[in-house]
């Protein structure tokens, strides 16, 4: 988390600076006396959803959105590996997921593989614990890249 | 969406992967082909195990209309036929069930009950 550091000085009200630190970047401005800032580049941030994706795994697959995303691999029921445009830094990212519209599947549970830093690779899987093509899923992901 | 144009790796033992590509990645000019191929190589980068495979480029829109994409298989002509006579995984987690659902009731059990040890899908 980069700290607060606005300038050092006493500008004029409606004066600006940009700042940067790292992936961080702010635009200081001086409001009423003080210094203040709306920071941007937030893609380059920790906090972000780094790639998303909603498909479906049935039929002829179907990818009906997503970001960051390459290319979707059904490798066996319920098996898909999700590639990303952009690499994560190493294999210590969060993905989660959720069922879709629960049409006809009305409880799916997302189980992961080992991270590797280039793709999602997931397993989904119905009530009964057997390997699923969803109808409709959602994966979301985030870590540093 | 996905584009048409996808690839398809078959495996030694004849099972089809497939990999479908987000509609949003083309580029202006880019026909679908040429986009494939582009992200395929980064496919390529990411999944060492797909090189090692037969690569197939197809559209989904000539899919075979089958639910159970383990019975699908690549034939000589290069189209996507169904082998009804495969038998997957499901099917036979699914007859191991019946076997098990049928010795219960033989036992005695109600199907409630045996319905309460033989949870879902039969």
């Amino acid at each position: 988390m980069v700290q607060n550091t606005p300038p050092a000085w006493t500008a004029r009200n409606g004066e600006f600076v940009f700042f940067s630190s790292g992936t961080v970047k702010r635009l200081y401005f001086y409001n009423i006396s003080s210094w203040d800032y709306l920071q941007y580049n937030l893609g380059g941030t920790q906090t972000d959803i780094k790639a998303w994706i909603t498909f479906s795994g049935t039929g002829a697959l179907q990818i009906t959105d997503s970001y960051n995303v390459t290319a979707l691999t059904r490798t066996a029921t319920g098996n898909f590996e999700i590639t990303l445009d952009t690499d994560y830094l190493n294999g210590n990212f969060t993905k989660a997921g959720a069922n879709g519209d629960g049409v006809g599947q009305s409880t799916l549970i997302l189980s992961g593989k080992a991270n590797s830093s280039g793709s999602l690779d997931i397993i989904i899987d119905n009530d009964a614990g057997a390997d699923t093509d969803p109808n409709r899923f959602h994966v979301m992901s985030t870590g540093d890249q | 969406m996905a584009l048409d144009v996808c690839k398809i790796w078959k495996e030694p033992n004849g099972h089809l992967i497939i990999t479908v590509f987000p509609i949003s990645k083309m580029i202006s000019g880019e026909t679908e082909e040429q986009c494939v191929q582009r992200l395929t190589e980064r496919l390529k980068q990411v999944n060492k195990y797909l090189p090692t495979l037969e690569e197939y480029t197809m559209k989904r829109s000539e899919f075979p209309n089958h639910p159970d994409k383990e019975k699908w298989r690549i034939g000589q002509d290069k189209k996507i036929y169904v082998d009804v006579s495969i038998e997957t995984e499901s099917e036979k987690r699914q007859k191991t069930k019946q076997k098990v659902f049928n010795k219960l009731k033989a036992l005695g059990l109600t199907d409630e009950e045996v319905n309460l040890l033989v949870k879902n899908d039969i």
